[in-house]
């Protein structure tokens, strides 16, 4: 009816010349171009980087494993729906109990945090602060850094790292510990950590947060973004090219309350892609609840930027 | 108010599900509480009783409506807020569509579901789809919502052309209500004596300023039932009233205070948010107390070891020190090592992986005419439950007026598969500390010297009450101990259990504060964890302070007529519901004073 028209459509073209214009001063939130490396010892095990992954979540497996997949005539790539064929795990990879999410640095090294599943029997409490890596080369995989703890794992908040990611720019990881936090007291922190040192470059303190990227902003500074989990709310804050968090420029990007099936969704994982910010959402109570099919919801937002907000546009 | 959680809060809801009991507060944590809820779970069905039954005139008149809409050909009720010729006209062409109405029956049975048309609306510009051709003003938006699936579907109409152009099927999602069920829900509000004990007065069906709303409604869900909420809002000085209402089940589902101010319209009121509030605020940080039928003590919902009771004493003695219910453990035949190691306990920060969301109940316990003790459970639920590889759990007490009790608990599946084997571990300590263990064989008792375990087999011996073992706490006193063997009525099919029993430890602790995971999931034998207060080295336990260990085996069954430890649902009126088969284990204590 719109397009119908011929009045309509003159407006049509001004809106979309306007567009157009606009577009050339205004700079979206953009991803950081990635730098990771695939790890080579997938190559020295006789595996096709391409059709394998490293997962934390095979049901029946304790630690990382990686997934080959069936390479599917006319696919270039695995996707979600793609079988596997095989599943091999390094002896090394269990040792630190039920692990999740995983990133990778420019040399192809893979960077895990321990997190329990359902119980606590594989994950020593003393180990929840731990940052492991796989060696790219050797693929064996060893504790790498053990980040202070605000205060200890208690039994009233079962987890310590829950985030990590790989800042592309500046060789540095990103950590989110809640270790110590209880119901009335925010004690989670955020490391800046240099890869190439295990130096830490700077401490966030009192946020407890999950989901962590790296991104720029709508004036081309990089910043943390990072999804609180008592909340489901998305913060960031500037980070300098040494690491440090420019705390005074922390903003609340946008919010997941009331959004979704659950309505109470809290950020796993936060990622930028033309001028999308996807969120994954799911359920988080400081408990072990893990139901059969992990519900999870996918957000996407757009930035609106005469109104300085993300849009909800999509969520599946 | 809004600092501190009210002791009434608490308390109301005691009342409201403790019958006759006599409850008192304790309050755990000194730190300040920032809530103010109250949920008002009414108990599940499917063991003890049904649901407690509104006969509102306005409930009554709203399932006959649902009785005769189900009896239709096609089982949807109409929008009938407005009724000129294009909505109705819209409805018809949408619901003589197979894919608009490809849910309105169940697929396999094609037994009605209960489907309502909530709105139509003239089609926003944001439905439009390219290619679309149409008239001005003749394509219409025809919302309507599955109870039974909590789904909503899209359609939109040409009526000028007589076509349905697009439809859409949307899981887990409501639209927006329609004029007569925002009254039914400020009626249910209004008329509950919950809310009016919260406001200090009944409140008006004017009252409510955010029912109409589309903010409120739009932000209120019900994500563990997953089933129509909204969320009529009283308003009384600075602070607002939420009041949840079920539209599904027709009851109130929760209250909360939260202020108006400012970021008043970013605060999100939802069932589970009140049910772990409510759970923690009331059971996890609060021990509450009961006096009843000659026995007192104290309970108090655990991080990760269930519900504990503590400081039991019948007569004025003191009997246990503390019961709990330490871990599950399930595993599955069919594949090696594969189950897992549930704890339960609170919602919120907890170790707990299937967690309360109903608070308590205590209940009597009834014998022919007589009233001969009363019952503490707690149940546990995964969310997705009754949903495969999902789980839920009751664990009870039994307190007779004579002097006996039982500890039990019960699967309530689902679980991952037909041929699981579940173990819970039981960690009972008894109070005193001249104690001794015996064991039947031979026709007599005889001690057990040192720590040790023993499972209960078919060759089993018994006393001819049924005794397998006696915790002497005196001379000539102490209690006898009855493992399940069917006999309990409840449809337990015996017990099958390893009990254990360790020397409690004044100067260590061996399970005394919570524990955290005992064992593994999945050892078809004895070491289910208790074990390790036993190897290498067993203690004397002789006239000492004993801890007991029990853990019962039950294996689950999906056999139609002998399902067991197993769930389902089934269809009734329209919507689904959960059916339970429980698999109760637990022993009875038989006190005796020569």
């Amino acid at each position: 009816m719109f397009a119908e028209s011929p009045i309509n459509h003159h407006i049509y073209k001004l809106v979309c010349m306007l567009i157009l214009i606009l577009g050339k001063n205004v700079q979206a939130q953009r991803e950081i171009k990635p730098c990771q490396q695939e790890p080579a010892f997938i190559r020295t095990l006789g595996y096709d980087p391409l059709w394998t992954a490293l997962s934390t979540s095979e049901k029946k497996t304790v630690g990382i494993v990686l997934v080959q997949f069936e390479q599917q005539a006319g696919q270039t790539a695995p996707t979600s729906q793609t079988p596997q064929r095989s599943v091999y795990q390094h002896p090394s990879w269990q040792s630190a109990g039920y692990m999740s999410s995983i990133t990778f640095d420019k040399d192809g090294n893979a960077y895990s945090i321990p997190t329990p599943l359902i119980s606590m029997l594989y994950n020593p409490k003393e180990k929840l602060n731990t940052i492991y890596r796989i060696d790219a080369y050797t693929g064996v995989m060893k504790e790498w850094l053990s980040l202070p703890y605000a205060a200890k794992p208690s039994s009233g908040n079962p987890y310590g790292l829950l985030g990590i990611t790989y800042d592309c720019t500046a060789g540095l990881l990103l950590a989110a510990t809640v270790s110590g936090s209880d119901r009335y007291s925010e004690k989670g922190l955020i490391y800046s950590i240099y890869a190439a040192t295990r130096k830490i470059a700077d401490t966030l303190k009192a946020k407890d947060a999950m989901a962590l990227t790296v991104a720029y902003d709508e004036k081309d500074q990089k910043r943390l973004y990072f999804g609180r989990t008592r909340t489901g709310e998305i913060y960031s804050l500037p980070l300098t090219a040494e690491g440090k968090f420019i705390r005074k420029q922390m903003r609340k990007e946008l919010s997941l309350e009331g959004y979704g099936p659950r309505g109470d969704d809290k950020a796993r994982k936060i990622k930028f892609a033309g001028g999308t910010m996807m969120v994954s959402g799911v359920a988080f109570n400081y408990n072990l609840q893990a139901s059969s099919e992990k519900p999870e919801t996918n957000y996407s937002f757009r930035w609106n930027n005469q109104q300085k907000k993300w849009e909800l546009y999509d969520l599946n | 108010m809004q600092a501190g959680l009210p002791y009434w809060f608490c308390f109301v809801l005691a009342v409201a599900i403790s019958g006759t009991a006599t409850a008192q507060k304790k309050t755990t944590s000194p730190k300040k509480k920032t809530n103010n809820s109250v949920y008002l779970g009414e108990y599940k069905p499917g063991i003890l009783e049904p649901v407690r039954q509104d006969s509102s005139a306005y409930i009554q008149e709203r399932k006959r409506q649902v009785d005769s809409i189900l009896k239709e050909k096609i089982p949807v009720k109409f929008y009938t807020d407005r009724n000129d010729e294009k909505t109705m006209l819209a409805q018809q062409l949408a619901l003589a569509d197979s894919l608009f109405t490809k849910y309105v029956w169940e697929k396999n049975t094609r037994k009605p579901l209960w489907n309502e048309i909530f709105g139509v609306y003239p089609a926003r510009p944001g439905d439009l789809r390219k290619g679309m051709k149409f008239l001005p003003g003749t394509m219409m938006r025809v919302e309507m919502y599955n109870y039974a699936l909590n789904l909503t579907t899209i359609g939109l109409v040409d009526v000028f052309t007589h076509r349905l152009l697009s439809v859409d099927h949307f899981p887990q999602t409501q639209p927006d209500i329609p004029a007569r069920l925002k009254r039914l829900a400020v009626q249910i509000a209004a008329n509950a004596p919950e809310v009016e004990k919260a406001l200090g007065f009944k409140p008006s069906l004017e009252m409510p300023v955010m029912a109409n709303t589309k903010t409120a409604l739009n932000r209120t869900k019900c994500e563990r039932s997953r089933h129509l909420c909204v969320a009529p809002t009283f308003v009384k000085g600075n602070r607002a009233l939420w009041a949840i209402v079920d539209l599904t089940d027709h009851k109130l589902v929760g209250l909360r205070w939260t202020n108006v101010g400012k970021d008043a319209d970013q605060v999100v009121v939802t069932e589970r948010k009140i049910q772990n509030e409510n759970i923690a605020d009331c059971y996890c940080e609060q021990v509450n107390t009961v006096q009843k039928s000659n026995w007192k003590l104290d309970y108090v919902l655990t991080a990760s070891d269930g519900l504990m009771v503590s400081n039991v004493s019948y007569q004025s003695t003191l009997v246990l020190n503390s019961a709990k219910l330490v871990d599950w453990h399930v595993s599955y035949s069919g594949t090696e090592g594969f189950g897992y190691s549930d704890a339960v306990g609170c919602p919120i920060f907890s170790q707990s992986a299937v967690v309360a969301t109903d608070p308590p109940k205590i209940a009597e316990i009834v014998e022919g005419d007589s009233t001969v003790g009363f019952m503490l459970e707690q149940k546990f639920f995964s969310e997705l439950w009754p949903v495969a590889c999902n789980y839920s759990y009751s664990q009870r007490f039994f307190f007779y007026n004579n002097g006996r009790f039982r500890v039990v608990c019960a699967s309530l599946g689902r679980g991952c598969g037909n041929n699981g084997i579940y173990r819970p571990v039981f960690r009972i300590s008894f109070a005193g500390n001249r104690q001794s263990f015996y064991e039947w064989g031979n026709e007599k008792w005889d001690q057990w010297k040192k720590e040790q375990w023993q499972l209960q087999q078919p060759a089993t011996s018994y006393t001819n009450e049924g005794y397998q073992y006696k915790l002497e706490t005196g001379t000539d006193k102490g209690y006898y101990i009855e493992p399940g063997r069917g006999q309990f009525k409840d449809s337990g099919r015996g017990d099958n259990a390893y009990l254990y029993v360790t020397k409690n430890h004044l100067n260590k602790d061996e399970g005394e504060a919570d524990l955290v995971t005992i064992g593994p999931c999945c050892n078809n034998d004895y070491q289910q964890g208790p074990e390790k207060f036993i190897e290498p080295s067993p203690e004397n336990i002789a006239n000492t302070d004993l801890v007991l260990w029990y853990v019962p085996q039950m294996r689950n069954d999906d056999t139609p007529g002998s399902k067991y430890c197993w769930a389902e649902t089934y269809y009734e009126k329209g919507v689904y519901k959960v059916r339970t088969y429980p698999c109760f284990a637990g022993p009875m204590f038989v006190p005796y004073d020569k």
